[in-house]
Formats: C-alpha cells, sequence, structure tokens
C-alpha cells in the first residue's frame, strides 16, 4: 500500500513516514475494498453471482484501482452473458495495470476465438432487439428471437428472464419455470429470477387448489388472462384423448404411411438396384459362356483335326502291317527273294513279285526294295514271260476272256515290251466285259505307244466302247 | 397476477461491444479514496487560509 499523498510504501503506523499525513481512514478504506473484495469471491465461488456483483462493486466504489476486484467483477458479468460489461471492466483494469494483470490475458482470449466472440456480440444485439419488440408488442416474434439467443449463448441470464416473462404473459407457466431453473442455476440469487420463480410456484399452486376445489374434485374452471383477455377454460372438460384404440389406430397409420413409403420410395430403387445387379451378372455370364463355346468350338476343331491326323496315320499303318500292307508286300518280297536265293520255284517268285506289283505302288517303295523288286524281276522275267504269254494265248483262243486278260497283263509285267500282251489284254477285258478295265488299258496302249498299230486299234477299240456308253 | 407492462419497465437493453470505447470514456469513475484525498486537500486549503489575518471589511473603516 501506498500513501496517496507522496506515492511512499506505507508502513503499519497511521501516518506516512515519508510525508507525515495521516493515512488512518485511508488504510480503513482500502482494507474495507479488499474485504467487500473477498466477500464477492466468496459469492461467486457458490454462484450467488448477483451477491458477488454487489460486493464487488462496493469493493470498487471504496478503491477503483482493486484489480482483483474489477477483473473478478469482469469475470462475473462474463459468466452471466454480458460479455461487453465484462471486457469494459478488463479495459479499465489493464488502463490501471498493464503488466501482470489478467485482465490483458482475457481479453486475448475472448478475441483469439473471434468466431464465439461475433456470436456473443450478436445475442447482445439481438437480446436488445427482443426487448424492442416486447415493448412493441410483438411478443410472439420476440419468443422467437429469445429462444435463439439463448440457444447460442446459454448463460445469457437477462435473456432467460425475459422469456420466462413472455412465457408467464402467455400462461405458459412450465415453459417460464423451465427458462428461469436454468437462469437461476447460473446465478442463484438472482432477485428477478426469484421473484419469477416464486411467483410461478405460487401461480402452480393456486391453479392446483382451483383444480381440486372443496371436494378435491374438478368442479372450477381455469381462469388465467392471455392477450389482455380473460380466459376461462372449464376444468370438468378435457381434450379427448387417444386411448389404447387411438394408440393401436395411430400405429396402424404409421405402418400403412411406413409400407407406402417403402412400396412407393423405397423398393423401386431397391428393385433396380437388383435388377441392375442381375443384369451385368446375367452379361457377366453371357460373356462367359460365349468364351467357353469359343474354347469349346477350338477344341473341337482340334479334336476333329486330330481325329483326322489318327485316321490318316492309321490309314497309313494300315498300308504297312496286316496281309494287304506294306510290310506284309515286304515281307512276299523277302520271301520271294530267298525263294530266288535259295534255289526255288521261278513261277512262285515270280506270282510273289505280280502280287507285290498288283497291290503295291512300287515307284513309292524305298530305293533299297525298289532295288530289289527289280533285281528280281530282271532275274525270274526272262523264264516267265515267254511262258505266261503262251498261257494266255491259250485261254484267249479257248474264249477263256477272264483268265486270257490277267495272263496277258502277267506277261506284259515280265515283259514289258512285249505290246502284244497287253493289248491282248485289254481285247480280253472288252471280251469278258469289264469295259472300265479294258478302256483303262486301252488308253495307257494309246499314251504309250501312239503310232502303232496297236495304238490305233486302241483308239478305234476306245470309240467304240464310247460309243457303246454313249 | 403478473403485470407485464410493469416487469418490462425493470428490463434495460444490454451494453453492445460497439458502445464500449464510449462507456468506457464516459465511466465515473471516482471511489471513496478520490473523496477522501480530496476532503484532505479542502481539510489543508481551509487550515491555510484560517491561518491568515482577518481584514475588517465593515464600512467606513480603514485598512
Amino acid at each position: 500500500m501506498k500513501c496517496y499523498n507522496c506515492g511512499a510504501e506505507l508502513s503499519e503506523v497511521s501516518f506516512c513516514t515519508n510525508c507525515k499525513t495521516d493515512v488512518t481512514l485511508y488504510k480503513k478504506i482500502i482494507y474495507m475494498s479488499n474485504r467487500l473484495y473477498n466477500e464477492g469471491l466468496e459469492k461467486a465461488r457458490v454462484r450467488d453471482l448477483s451477491g458477488a456483483v454487489k460486493c464487488l462493486r462496493q469493493s470498487l466504489k471504496l478503491n477503483k484501482e482493486n484489480i482483483d476486484a474489477r477483473n473478478l467483477l469482469g469475470l462475473v458479468f462474463f459468466e452471466m452473458g454480458e460479455t461487453a460489461r465484462a471486457l469494459g471492466e478488463w479495459v479499465i483494469s489493464s488502463n490501471y495495470r498493464e503488466a501482470g494483470n489478467m485482465a490483458g490475458e482475457y481479453i486475448g482470449m475472448i478475441q483469439e476465438n473471434q468466431a464465439e466472440f461475433d456470436v456473443l456480440k450478436r445475442t447482445v444485439r439481438d437480446y436488445n432487439g427482443a426487448l424492442e419488440m416486447c415493448r412493441q408488442g410483438n411478443k410472439d416474434l420476440a419468443i422467437i428471437r429469445l429462444k435463439k439467443i439463448t440457444s447460442a449463448n446459454s448463460r445469457y441470464i437477462k435473456a432467460y428472464q425475459l422469456l420466462a416473462l413472455l412465457y408467464m404473459d402467455a400462461s405458459q407457466y412450465e415453459r417460464a419455470e423451465r427458462v428461469i431453473s436454468h437462469a437461476l442455476a447460473i446465478d442463484k440469487t438472482n432477485t428477478v429470477s426469484l421473484r419469477f420463480m416464486q411467483m410461478i410456484q405460487e401461480y402452480a399452486e393456486a391453479s392446483e387448489s382451483d383444480r381440486k376445489g372443496i371436494f378435491g374434485k374438478d368442479d372450477e374452471p381455469v381462469r388465467f388472462v392471455r392477450d389482455n383477455e380473460l380466459i376461462i377454460q372449464p376444468s370438468g372438460v378435457h381434450e379427448p384423448r387417444s386411448g389404447s384404440f387411438g394408440t393401436i389406430f395411430n400405429i396402424l397409420i404409421g405402418l400403412i404411411l411406413g409400407l407406402a413409403v417403402m412400396y412407393f420410395l423405397v423398393l423401386p430403387a431397391r428393385i433396380n438396384a437388383v435388377r441392375e445387379d442381375t443384369r451385368t451378372d446375367i452379361e457377366e455370364l453371357q460373356a462367359n459362356l460365349d468364351k467357353r463355346n469359343a474354347d469349346y468350338d477350338a477344341l473341337q476343331q482340334d479334336l476333329n483335326e486330330v481325329n483326322a491326323e489318327r485316321i490318316r496315320l492309321e490309314e497309313s499303318l494300315n498300308q504297312y502291317i496286316g496281309d494287304s500292307g506294306t510290310l506284309a508286300d515286304i515281307d512276299k518280297l523277302i520271301d520271294a527273294a530267298e525263294e530266288y536265293l535259295s534255289g526255288g520255284d521261278v513261277a512262285l517268285v515270280g506270282e510273289a513279285l505280280w502280287e507285290i506289283h498288283t497291290s503295291v505302288d512300287t515307284e513309292g517303295m524305298s530305293e533299297s526294295c525298289r532295288a530289289l523288286f527289280d533285281s528280281l524281276l530282271a532275274n525270274v522275267s526272262p523264264y516267265l514271260a515267254d511262258v505266261t504269254y503262251g498261257y494266255a494265248n491259250g485261254s484267249y483262243n479257248m474264249g477263256d476272256y477272264e483268265k486270257s486278260s490277267l495272263l496277258f497283263e502277267k506277261a506284259y509285267f515280265y515283259n514289258n515290251n512285249n505290246s502284244d500282251a497287253i493289248y491282248f489284254a485289254a481285247v480280253s477285258y472288252q471280251n469278258a466285259g469289264d469295259n472300265i478295265k479294258a478302256k483303262d488299258l486301252y488308253q495307257f496302249i494309246v499314251d504309250t505307244y501312239p503310232d502303232t498299230y496297236i495304238g490305233s486299234m486302241s483308239t478305234q477299240a476306245l470309240n467304240q466302247l464310247a460309243g457303246v456308253n454313249g | 397476477m403478473i403485470d407485464f407492462d410493469e416487469e418490462l419497465k425493470k428490463f434495460y437493453p444490454s451494453l453492445e461491444v460497439d458502445q464500449l470505447e464510449e462507456a468506457v470514456n464516459h465511466a465515473e469513475l471516482v471511489d471513496a479514496v478520490d473523496i477522501y484525498v480530496r476532503m484532505g486537500k479542502d481539510a489543508a486549503a481551509a487550515q491555510a487560509a484560517a491561518a491568515q489575518p482577518v481584514r475588517d471589511m465593515r464600512p467606513g473603516r480603514r485598512y
């Protein structure tokens, strides 16, 4: 504590040791201010905000430079929703002492959260607007605005009180009680709030006793004023209550509406979604099926090719194996060679070579087989050619054309220089009635011996056969 | 029964933040200390005045 006269630090004595000024009363004023601050602090701690405001104001009236008291007063105002007044106290406090003052921090905290600060500013402005509406008689609009204010700033006591007043004026005492309870939760000893609560409770008790009447029955009408009109509500008449039937009916209506919503809104969308899914699945299945079909076709084609190859190979194999196959012919050729080398019957060798000649394309034989065949034929043909030709002539003269045709062919096989043999073979076939074979041989003669007598004779025979067939 | 109009008269507009500067500037910040100091100064002045000789200002008197 400093001397108000010279600014020197005061001691315990009742005068300033520097300027000798009597500071007895001054000290008492300062002590009293501090005491009131302490009381205000105690009240604020138990949410007696109105009491705290009174104490702190008195404290500041004694000593306006009581920084703690002024800062606490600002806090209390802020808690009551009076943002501007709180800021005012903190600004004044900062002016008195800038360094080490919590007020500066409070102001900084508010300024940091600009969005919330804007909301608080707007609620104060809206409250003033709502108050003006009340004075102009626009109570419904004022109620709407005050509801908005209290939801945005849940500590605004004055807004709660004004809203409670409006509810009380509209005889909505339950709502008024609820609203004023909010205000009392913030400030427990606010005189206005307590008075409103008392009025509400008195009205509630009065209406309860009126409702019950002397015999405890609801025989008295309820009277209340609304918009300067006395409204008398018969207490014995009640709004028709919806009983169990009504409840069931309402549930049924709700179910029907719900089903209708499902049917008209939800179900079509769901069906479309399911259809879309199904269509997608079908498309995927179709694509898979097409792919499988393509694979199947490819496999079928491969199978056909494999079968064709198999058949070709079987045919080829059959040419080599079996009684008429190449292998059998080779066996015959080898047997014939053995027969010839062992000094056997030349006729059997020749017969074996003839069979090989008629059953196998000797031009397609392997080189070694062909060489063996030609060698054997060259060795046996001189012995067989003329003999066979003689047998053929004998058969021809006897009219056995079937036998003579075969023997003439064999004779030509053993000696292909004997063109008469092949010509008479053709004639024998013609005489035996085998015109096809005859034509083949005539054509062979025409091609092989074109400028010979038998060639011209064969040409005539072909013309004759063509005329017969034609 | 509640008298709405009478109750409404007890409500005053809240101080808005825009009005804060003006409110702070016009705040009457006189406390008991100020009064006490002023009283002390006045008392000192009165004592100083009492210490001077009183002149006779009656008519006909010379001074």
